[in-house]
């Protein structure tokens, strides 16, 4: 069962709701058979998005096209469009079976084919021994399970994804979400996956697309968000940094760290960019520590005039920095983003 | 080896022994358990208002004067229940087509208000029906008098007298029993309306189907539990009203199971006559009986879709 892939564009697409704007000018291109995932905080419009490529908002203005074809004007029922919800979009009066043939039975399918794809979708699912069950007998992860499963059914252009795994468990949500990737890229259908979790967005996207204020701040490869965020917000959104004021001449090396303010550069730096150095006359007193497995984060404190700092150093090295050590920090490597102090613009010197 | 010579177990036994004290202890414990404790009020007044004057019917019910002057045990007042099929066929009737028009029309306005997706109206609703709901008795049926009656404002105003329409019916009964059970209908229905997801809509669209296939196949098979209990709660209301009945049409003309029984304890201290009440009476409590649990079970079913 393979899906012919299909592009996706959002074009120049604006939504407003009454006075409030939600989106502005919103330009998403997805690859065939592409994952791209859609990160933002809440309210940031990306939810309203996925909706209007689902039919279920019209664009205030602007363009939606698949494969080419404009389907701004389509019904959401003519869309041919997959859609995994956050939680409880299962029929509840109806059996897993029943649920993931639904698409297929309004489609007029015949009762065997029905029957064939949908206990074959469950297989690929894990769920063939659960046919006969009920929504209300599964856990939160078989029902997301299933709602895939009935999305995939239908064997749609495009899989749209809305937060599907918010509602569970961490472990289970792992799991899930590896489950979906896998199957997406079995399938090789385009997907759009909507979430305000940054590790969800980067574990599983070919790209991630960082929404604010209703447009698009950039979209990358998640390594590249990552290691060279465009704009100020997305070094700030997607994982941990350190910003910090430096004078304009400044490089590589130790810091001289001090709040962003005029006529300074402010420099976003990575935890693994950032080196401590146990030093007497230190600018900085090491304050916490987080184990996250191999690395720690260290935590480093300034006076009033120098802002937090963290730096990441391998588990077994953190014994050298323990809580209350004086440390000055070093650049270790390229900042992620460093805004100059002349511009009024973020002005990208790192990418 | 010496064996032991065997002995009854419940003196020598020290387990049967424990068993039995265990037992009791347990009893003891569940008695002084705060959950006992704090429905006694309530198993005391179901006692006193519900069990013990159902034992009483019962036992007027089944009780028949022999031959020889002595009272004993048989089921002569259930059968003699044949005479009084009228009352109880007049009941049935206008229990079933007061319910079905209340639970149609009851099911839209509910369906229509929970369209509109405004919290202050669903709370204004719910107030208006819970209070309709509960109105009734005399009153009720004085003002249907004055305004349905034969010199009804409402029935003069609409020359209700020409299309053969009498309030001193069983039409008549039928409509005033729409001013509480409408109520009673959107009261239980409303919620099941406003719970019927949006995910469940949209996911029908996003697999294919338009706004028709989604009633047909998603939302009135979700409510379908709500709606039969619905119905089945206002057929017991229906069979059950007494008082608006009493006054509106009285006993003789269109007699319904209620007014029967009022008659028959009206009519003098025969114990013939108590006897057809209370085998009416036990009657009427094995149908509320048979409403409740029937409309309990669909309640839960609509409960657990619908949370």
């Amino acid at each position: 069962m393979t899906n012919p892939p299909n592009e996706v564009v959002l074009d120049h697409v604006s939504k407003s709701f009454g006075t409030t704007t939600v989106l502005r000018e919103l330009d998403l291109h997805l690859r065939a058979g592409e994952l791209v995932a859609v990160l933002g905080p809440s309210g940031c419009g990306k939810t309203t998005a996925l909706r209007i490529l689902a039919g279920f908002e019209r664009p205030t203005s602007g363009r939606v096209l698949v494969d080419g074809r404009d389907i701004t004007d389509l019904p959401a029922n003519k869309r041919d469009i997959g859609m995994v919800f956050q939680a409880y979009s299962l029929f509840p009066h109806l059996s897993v079976a029943a649920n993931v043939e639904y698409g297929l039975r309004i489609r007029g399918t015949g009762a065997a084919e029905r029957s064939r794809r949908g206990q074959e979708l469950l297989e690929m699912c894990g769920l063939g021994a659960l046919s006969s069950r009920y929504p209300h007998e599964l856990s939160g992860g078989q029902q997301q399970r299933v709602a895939l499963a009935r999305a995939l059914a239908v064997q749609p252009k495009v899989l749209l994804l809305d937060e599907p795994l918010s509602a569970l468990d961490a472990i289970v949500r792992r799991q899930i979400r590896d489950e979906i990737r896998r199957l997406q890229q079995q399938l090789g259908i385009t997907t759009m996956f909507v979430t305000h979790d940054q590790e969800e967005a980067m574990s599983i996207a070919d790209r991630v697309a960082v929404v604010n204020h209703g447009s698009i701040e950039q979209i990358a490869a998640p390594r590249e968000i990552y290691h060279r965020p465009r704009t100020q917000f997305v070094a700030s959104f997607v994982g941990t940094i350190s910003e910090i004021g430096v004078s304009p001449s400044c490089g590589s090396g130790r810091l001289e760290v001090h709040h962003p303010g005029p006529g300074r550069d402010t420099l976003y730096v990575r935890p693994e960019d950032l080196r401590l150095q146990p030093e007497a006359t230190g600018t900085h007193v090491v304050v916490a520590h987080t184990f996250i497995g191999e690395r720690t984060l260290v935590r480093a404190s300034g006076d009033e005039d120098r802002p937090d700092i963290v730096s990441s150093v391998s588990t077994a090295e953190a014994g050298s920095v323990l809580v209350g050590t004086r440390v000055t920090p070093y650049l270790a490597a390229e900042p992620a983003l460093r805004i100059a102090s002349t511009s009024s613009t973020p002005d990208v010197m790192a990418v | 080896m010496t064996i032991a010579p065997s002995s009854p177990p419940d003196l020598q036994d020290p387990a049967a022994t424990g068993g039995a004290t265990s037992s009791r202890a347990s009893v003891r414990a569940a008695l002084r358990s705060p959950a006992m404790i704090t429905s006694a009020p309530l198993l005391l007044v179901i006692t006193l208002f519900f069990l013990v004057p159902i034992v009483g019917m019962a036992i007027v019910a089944f009780t028949v004067e022999g031959p020889d002057g002595t009272d004993g045990f048989g089921l002569d007042h259930f059968t003699g229940l044949s005479s009084r099929s009228r009352a109880i066929v007049n009941s049935l009737l206008v229990s079933f087509v007061g319910s079905t028009i209340a639970a149609v029309v009851g099911a839209l306005a509910a369906f229509c208000i929970a369209q509109l997706r405004h919290r202050w109206l669903d709370s204004v609703v719910a107030v208006f029906s819970s209070v309709l709901a509960n109105d009734g008795g005399a009153p009720l049926a004085f003002a249907f008098i004055v305004t349905l009656g034969n010199t009804g404002f409402v029935f003069e105003a609409l020359g209700l007298g020409a299309i053969g329409f009498s309030l001193y019916s069983w039409q008549g009964l039928v409509v005033m029993y729409q001013y509480f059970l409408i109520p009673t209908m959107i009261m239980v229905t409303l919620p099941t309306f406003v719970g019927l997801r949006r995910e469940w809509s949209e996911a029908n669209t996003a697999l294919g189907g338009g706004r028709l296939t989604y009633w047909l196949r998603v939302g009135l098979p979700i409510a379908r539990p709500a709606l039969l209990s619905g119905w089945v709660l206002l057929f017991g209301a229906a069979f059950a009203t007494y008082a608006s009945a009493a006054v509106l049409i009285g006993s003789g003309a269109f007699p319904l199971i209620p007014l029967t029984i009022a008659s028959e304890l009206r009519s003098g201290a025969s114990s013939a006559g108590e006897g057809a009440a209370m085998a009416l009476g036990l009657t009427m409590v094995f149908v509320a009986i048979i409403v409740l649990l029937v409309f309990n079970r669909l309640q839960r079913r609509a409960a657990r879709w619908i949370r």
